[in-house]
């Protein structure tokens, strides 16, 4: 099921469904997804840890490790391009120049016996930017853009740079090929709250200033709150509710998302009793029958434990998958 | 009572554990291959105490010296200078029966349950050590009941079940649990809580928290809550005091309330304006307070003066970057470390 066709979309995934095979279970990481990215946008993709936010990201640039296996579905590229199907030459010039990822853990993604500004230049050359002047002119009008001083980040080695700068240095180098979107897997994970707010103001910018579209991944749905327009949740690989950011936080309707906003406890207004959710999160090989929530969720009934509700489009731009919905 | 270290206020007499002039260094590693090792302070000249069955949240980035603070206060770390009192004494003093009862009146919840419980060791045993060690019990049978209780207290049930796991086989929540109850076996007077829902799944953060708070009420034991999460350090907190740390320094300790809604220090307003809040209406209307410079400096090589004067945006050129601020009472009970207070 898709959304509402009157946004044009970078990304479709259709019915996609991606399996790591291990010894000889399998574990289905992402479970007939279904999504829409629209051209231009900030979507945040929220889901706990092994809720498979990470590999939905590595399928839209047909980077699945193995043994991930993409089992069906269909990712399709500004309407025309299947990603799945792409390979050799034509996935390398695909990836960075359409799409770039700043992987988590991204901090350690620099090599640590080269400058920042050599890596830089080794990123263009590979990708056929051969003009050495204009590629650090260029280089530098990111940096500045990331707040940070070209001068001082290039001639830097990455040891010599905190978390927050090499994160933003990253950024800046993802965007070296004038990519439509950019993905971040917890981008701010390991940085303290004062880099993070930098980062997430700095996302901002590179919106209004370059157009492009983003796509955010994060356990911390707090961070979603003022830059992104749109959040999909993530649970044990399927997508449980898709809504705008305000609808979200404010009128909630799938019980884990509900739970999710429950359970952040707030610095401003009242200090409300936060509620956990109940039970401990899935075993992936082993998943629940009928709505991968159910065993946890204190709206189940019946139904729940028999079959896995559809992902229901409940009002404009706004799908859920819960059978019950309309009581919540 | 005289002034300690050149501190101007009194630092109270009914604290059960405190700290005077705390400093501990550590040695960087060398950066030339013949030059002397650097050496840094983790903590910096720190007056700070609990009282008696209060709860004071310490909050501060990764690497500002809270992990330090709060193992120092338990006697794991030894000071550089200055001291730690345990009811007025100083605890690398103490001897024979103060030592056994200052040790087992201290504990600790580590940050990373992956890490702080032997691997090779059943539940049973991990919980029951500290029991036999300090011979709380009188019998095996004894220890058992109590472990049970402990396991039941921290909702691990049934217990029987939990009590022949090995740690590898629970979860980051359910092992956080059985270091929870490890530390609370001895009916300790004070408990350092370090980070310790950092590692947990979001869905599961809140039960433990609500559970060490639940625990909290019913032992009324102290508590130094370490955390680097505003929200939580306030949800735990709350009717209590919150202390924040910057590159080893106290910058300001006050209640809980009166901090998160009337900050002092530049250093607390700027964490309390970036802070990720789930409001998304209050979030678009909040305005971020601007720094100087956006990244921390390298601890090894702090700015002179007060350690945030290179950020600051509301230093004082020729004040701030020519010496520390010393901690003072701003208004009853806040104390801030910055020249804007000083009188």
């Amino acid at each position: 099921m898709s959304e509402l066709g009157s946004f044009k979309n970078v990304y479709d995934i259709e019915g996609l469904t991606i399996e790591y095979e291990v010894g000889r279970s399998s574990l289905r990481a992402v479970n007939d997804v279904s999504l829409g990215i629209r051209d231009g946008e900030a979507l945040g993709i929220v889901g706990e840890s092994g809720s498979g936010k990470t590999t939905l990201a590595l399928s839209l640039l047909n980077l699945v490790p193995p043994p991930g296996r993409v089992k069906s579905g269909k990712v399709v590229f500004d309407g025309q391009i299947d990603i799945l199907s792409l390979s050799g030459e034509e996935l390398r010039k695909f990836r960075w120049k359409q799409t770039a990822m700043v992987f988590q853990g991204a901090l350690n993604s620099f090599n640590p016996v080269l400058r920042v500004g050599d890596q830089i230049l080794e990123t263009m050359t590979e990708h056929g930017l051969g003009d050495r002047q204009k590629g650090m002119e260029k280089a530098s009008d990111l940096l500045r853009l990331v707040r940070l001083d070209p001068e001082r980040t290039m001639k830097a080695f990455p040891h010599e740079l905190s978390g927050g700068m090499k994160q933003r240095a990253l950024i800046a180098t993802s965007l070296l090929l004038d990519p439509k979107v950019l993905i971040l897997d917890e981008p701010t994970t390991a940085l303290d709250v004062i880099s993070q707010k930098y980062i997430l103001n700095i996302l901002s910018d590179l919106r209004r200033k370059l157009g492009i579209t983003i796509v955010l991944l994060t356990h911390d749905l707090a961070i979603c709150t003022e830059v992104v327009d749109r959040i999909a949740v993530m649970y044990a690989g399927r997508m449980v509710e898709i809504a705008k950011t305000q609808d979200l936080f404010l009128r909630p309707k799938h019980p884990y998302s509900m739970g999710l906003i429950r359970a952040t406890p707030s610095v401003f207004g009242d200090v409300k009793e936060l509620k956990p959710i109940a039970g401990s999160p899935p075993d992936m090989f082993n998943p629940p029958q009928g709505c991968p929530f159910n065993p946890r969720c204190p709206f189940a009934s019946q139904v729940c434990t028999s079959k896995v509700p559809n992902l229901e489009m409940i009002s404009e731009g706004r799908l859920v998958a819960c059978h019950k919905w309309g009581d919540i | 009572m005289p002034a300690i270290n050149g501190a101007i206020y009194d630092l109270g007499q009914d604290y059960l554990l405190e700290t005077k002039g705390l400093t501990i260094k550590f040695e960087a590693r060398s950066s030339t291959l013949l030059g002397k090792a650097a050496t840094f302070s983790a903590v910096e000249n720190c007056n700070f105490g609990v009282r008696g069955g209060e709860v004071v949240s310490l909050v501060g980035e990764s690497g500002c010296g809270k992990t330090t603070l709060g193992k120092a206060m338990i006697g794991l770390i030894r000071p550089t200078y200055g001291t730690v009192l345990y009811g007025g004494k100083g605890i690398w003093g103490l001897k024979g029966r103060d030592y056994y009862e200052f040790r087992r009146n201290a504990q600790i919840i580590h940050q990373d349950p992956y890490s702080s419980l032997h691997p090779i060791k059943r539940v049973y045993e991990i919980v029951s050590s500290g029991m036999r060690y300090y011979k709380l019990c009188s019998s095996e049978g004894e220890i058992r009941d109590k472990v049970s209780e402990l396991l039941n207290l921290v909702g691990l049930n049934p217990p029987e079940y939990f009590m022949n796991k090995y740690p590898h086989q629970l979860s980051g929540g359910q092992r956080q649990r059985v270091a929870i109850a490890r530390a609370i076996s001895l009916n300790p007077k004070f408990v350092v809580a370090d980070e310790i829902v950092t590692m947990i799944d979001v869905s599961l953060k809140i039960g433990v928290l609500n559970l060490l708070l639940d625990l909290r009420k019913r032992l009324g034991s102290s508590f130094l809550f370490i955390t680097h999460d505003f929200g939580v350090a306030r949800y735990f907190a709350e009717g209590g005091r919150t202390a924040v740390m910057y590159l080893g320094s106290m910058a300001e300790i006050g209640k809980t309330e009166e901090l998160i809604n009337e900050p002092l220090h530049p250093y607390t307003k700027a964490l309390l304006s970036a802070v990720p809040i789930t409001d998304p209406v209050l979030a678009k209307k909040r305005k971020m307070l601007e720094l100087r410079k956006i990244d921390p400096p390298n601890p090894v090589n702090p700015p002179p003066g007060c350690k945030f004067s290179d950020r600051c945006p509301f230093a004082m050129e020729g004040k701030c970057d020519k010496s520390a601020p010393e901690l003072i009472e701003a208004k009853p009970e806040h104390l801030v470390a910055c020249y804007l207070y000083a009188s």
